[in-house]
């Protein structure tokens, strides 16, 4: 498994490689500093990362916090309309509707009740990141096995502790998918909103330097959010394989017969 | 004899008006402490929906049933149900111990090590020592099962409702799952109803079984098997009581086919 991993590492690298030597070529050729090449950028990411880093700091935060703040509301919220079906029925339009919303949209009305700060981004992360949970929460809790019900009404749960113990759980696979979107979501969306409403974060840096026409910085930035988002997926994949752990294996286990 | 279980009149049509389907038309019977009791009958006669009325998962249209003498109208305290589909009935983010200690959540007055214990002793009982630590989807259908029917008997039951348990697995797993449900029914001292469509499996666990019509279903007749509580899948199957009650009620299963309209279902 492991050699097999590392192989797909090696030819993964191929590509990309070949990319960067072409862009250097076109880069020289261009001789400006309105195109820039790796070389540059990687100059630029030498002198600037701990201004970069500092700066990516604020936008993690922000991010974390809205993708939490989404985590807590819509993940019992999507259970709970599984359940309740003539409510979700109801909702079932409106979340549709709000689904086909780009998240920057609505920054002009969060900027009404929250003016600029920090808890405006939030709120509008939050926004973004809690519509993909709320979806795929609420898709697994409607469509759980009656079986699971049966199981659990005959052993006299209480609804709550059905929720809790068995429909949460029963839904994690989906909940899991909701999660990766909604952590792509949230970040993308506090590099935006930095844009919007201009304060501090990587956002802000990258806009700056590009209005200033420093290509090679801007570049740099963009490497280091790219190199983030990586991370931070990875990070989410792992976290998802070891909790989710019976889901894979089972899935195998049953593929195998 | 001290009566645990009790159907009177019990009916359920599904639908209203002339589309209404009436599935149960009136059952009558009882189930005594220590018994084991099956019931038998034609296809499509409404065996499972019987045994949801008698577990309080699913409300009759008319009748009773009581439990140690009490309406039911919810899943009562002390009944526990062995399902059919025993792959979707066990949670597989939970170890089998986890899923036989999960079978009591709601027994109350045992601690939660009390409730381990109590499942390894189940687990061992149904012949699992060694795959408590591992995953329901890590183990063949028959073990799974023998998981399911762990954690009806650890949650204290008085009665325990099994709905067509063997009916997906293989006919050797079935032949000992049958004699380990025997031996567990005396060990454990355990009253069981179990609905099956398998005559032979009917009459061979039960001390009595309960035969049924078809649609709309009620009692066709009961008949008592004097067997004794030892059964061998060999000499009780060549026994001239088994092959009478075999004989009996296959039968009445035969009459009531053979009288019923071409159906779907």
């Amino acid at each position: 498994m492991s050699i097999l991993r590392s192989r797909q590492g090696y030819s993964a690298l191929v590509l990309p490689v070949v990319l960067l030597l072409a862009w250097q070529v076109l880069a020289w050729r261009a001789s400006t500093p309105l195109f820039p090449g790796p070389w540059q950028v990687a100059v630029s990411i030498w002198r600037l990362y701990p201004q970069i880093v500092g700066q990516i700091g604020y936008t993690l935060m922000r991010a974390a916090a809205g993708f939490f703040v989404a985590a807590i509301v819509m993940v019992p919220l999507g259970i709970l309309l599984g359940r309740l079906k003539a409510v979700g029925s109801v909702l079932e339009p409106i979340l549709d509707m709000l689904a086909t919303l780009p998240p920057p949209a609505v920054v002009p009305i969060v900027m009404l009740f929250a003016g600029t700060g920090d808890a405006a981004k939030i709120a509008v992360i939050a926004y973004a990141a809690g519509i993909p949970l709320i979806m795929n929460t609420y898709e697994a809790s409607k469509t759980l096995h009656p079986m699971a019900t049966l199981v659990a009404r005959s052993l006299r749960l209480r609804r709550l502790e059905t929720m809790v113990f068995i429909d949460l759980p029963a839904s994690l696979p989906m909940i899991a998918t909701g999660v990766r979107l909604a952590v792509a979501s949230a970040l993308l969306v506090s590099v935006t909103a930095e844009m919007l409403l201009a304060t501090n974060g990587i956002g802000v840096f990258l806009q700056r330097q590009q209005e200033n026409f420093q290509i090679a910085n801007g570049l740099a930035a963009i490497a280091f959010i790219s190199m983030v988002g990586l991370i931070v997926n990875d990070l989410v994949q792992r976290l998802e394989r070891r909790l989710l752990f019976w889901h894979y294996r089972s899935t195998e286990t049953q593929n195998d017969r | 004899m001290d009566v645990v279980l009790e159907a009177r009149q019990l009916a359920k049509a599904y639908g209203v008006g002339t589309d209404a389907l009436q599935v149960l038309g009136g059952i009558s019977f009882a189930v005594s402490r220590g018994e084991f009791v099956s019931i038998v009958g034609p296809s499509g006669c409404g065996k499972t929906t019987l045994l949801f009325a008698l577990a309080g998962l699913q409300k009759a249209s008319t009748g009773t049933v009581t439990f140690n003498g009490r309406s039911v109208t919810a899943p009562p305290r002390g009944v526990a149900v062995v399902f059919q589909d025993y792959s979707r009935s066990l949670f597989p983010w939970k170890s089998n111990r986890d899923n036989v200690a999960f079978g009591m959540v709601r027994v109350e007055g045992l601690s939660s090590a009390q409730k381990r214990d109590k499942a390894q002793e189940m687990l061992e009982a149904v012949g699992l020592q060694g795959f408590e630590d591992k995953y329901p989807w890590q183990l063949s259908g028959g073990m799974q099962q023998r998981v399911a029917i762990a954690r009806g008997l650890a949650s204290q039951s008085e009665l325990l409702l099994l709905d067509e348990p063997l009916a997906a697995v293989d006919a050797q797993t079935r032949a000992d799952m049958q004699d380990l449900l025997l031996d567990l029914a005396v060990r454990f001292q355990q009253t069981c109803l179990l609905v099956t469509h398998d005559v032979e499996e009917a009459v061979y666990m039960a001390d009595r079984v309960v035969v049924l019509t078809r649609r709309p279903t009620v009692v066709d007749h009961e008949v008592p098997i004097n067997l004794g509580k030892r059964r061998d899948q060999i000499t009780t199957r060549e026994d001239p009581r088994f092959l009478a009650a075999r004989h009996d009620v296959m039968m009445s299963i035969r009459s009531s086919r053979t009288a019923a309209p071409a159906t779907a279902a």
